[in-house]
């Protein structure tokens, strides 16, 4: 079973993406800000297969955290939620962008895929 | 076509009138919007979520076939928000109203013509600059970036200013130190939390479209990170084009 950490400061995204990956398989950590992430990079024991990042996290930008990620599990593969506008190249230690208003099937396929390649 | 002439009415009325024209009226409206994107693309995720959930879950429990319409209603709930969705960004985006002309000139030039009319505001106003090399760059973009700068340090009753100027590689820094930083906090970014402010009459967006406006131009705005700090504006001396919006995080 896939372990996957979701980051996004808005709780009722937070809740109902988490119900939706837990439906289809993945043992899922929620954080809604920097803080929380840190926390569970420093307690969480067990290795993460794949992160869901929100780029706007309050004050911060998601993206500060990939580097961090991928230090603490160094396999786990990145996604990111970004704005309407997805730039073309992908910031460094990303594998996937994707834009928030998307259809989630379209992010639960790509997560799949992910979960394969890795 | 005048550039103000395009912005709604119901935008029109949340732009400051000033004299400065089409830029910062332009600037103000995309930041709003980009504020107001933001959010409601949170809260169309959430309901969508929420709809797509629900109808797997009674897709599970073989509810579903009861009632056709009970899918065909969730089915349009996501359609409707994804449509919404697409309606933020091709009725509510301004960044095309920020382009200006771009020419050849150095940093230091734009800031010694915007001399005389700063010297006269603080007590003090010095120049250390050495970024006299010409290259290619919105003029008008950079003044208007230096002026909402020089305006916040005013209104935060800065006596004397420094403004400093070097190339480093292929990028410039234009540094302003000012005794009293108005925008230092314990991490930097409090004052780029767009609509937060304590002062009277303002919407709190002034850094805000200057870290926009800087990212159009591929550079960026840096903010003191202590009182010995300086706020600092990079700009690369090679200008792509324009960065989209992409400020506009998820």
């Amino acid at each position: 079973m896939a372990r996957l950490i979701l980051i996004d400061d808005d709780e009722s995204n937070l809740l109902t993406l988490e119900a939706i990956l837990e439906d289809e398989g993945y043992l899922v950590t929620c954080c809604s800000n920097r803080a929380a992430v840190m926390a569970v990079l420093q307690q969480e024991t067990e290795d993460c297969d794949l992160a869901i990042v929100d780029r706007g996290l309050g004050r911060d930008d998601g993206l500060d955290l990939v580097p961090l990620l991928q230090e603490r599990w160094p396999g786990v593969r990145i996604v990111i939620f970004s704005g309407r506008e997805v730039p073309r190249e992908l910031p460094p230690g990303v594998a996937l962008q994707l834009a928030k208003g998307g259809d989630v099937e379209e992010l639960l396929a790509a997560l799949r895929s992910l979960s394969v390649s890795s | 076509m005048n550039s103000c002439e395009r912005l709604p009415r119901h935008v029109e009325a949340l732009v400051p009138s000033k004299p400065e024209g089409s830029l910062l009226r332009a600037a103000v409206a995309e930041e709003v919007a980009s504020v107001l994107r933001h959010d409601l693309r949170n809260k169309f995720a959430g309901i969508r979520n929420a709809s797509v959930y629900i109808k797997r879950s009674l897709k599970k429990s073989g509810k579903l076939e009861g009632d056709p319409r009970v899918e065909r209603f969730l089915d349009l709930i996501v359609q409707q928000l994804i449509e919404a969705d697409e309606m933020l960004s091709e009725r509510l985006e301004f960044s095309e109203l920020l382009t200006q002309e771009r020419s050849e000139q150095s940093v230091d030039s734009v800031l010694l013509e915007l001399r005389s009319k700063w010297s006269a505001v603080f007590d003090e106003l010095s120049y250390d600059l050495d970024a006299a090399r010409a290259f290619v760059f919105e003029k008008a973009t950079l003044a208007f970036c230096i002026e909402r700068i020089l305006e916040n340090a005013e209104e935060a009753g800065a006596k004397e200013l420094r403004i400093s100027t070097r190339i480093q590689q292929e990028e410039v820094q234009l540094l302003v130190h000012q005794e009293q930083p108005s925008f230092v906090s314990d991490d930097g970014s409090a004052a780029l939390t767009p609509f937060e402010t304590d002062k009277s009459g303002h919407l709190g967006i002034g850094l805000n479209i200057v870290s926009r406006l800087m990212h159009r131009l591929g550079g960026q705005l840096s903010l003191p990170q202590n009182e010995s700090d300086a706020l600092r504006l990079i700009l690369p001396t090679e200008m792509g084009e324009p960065s989209s919006t992409s400020l506009d995080s998820g």
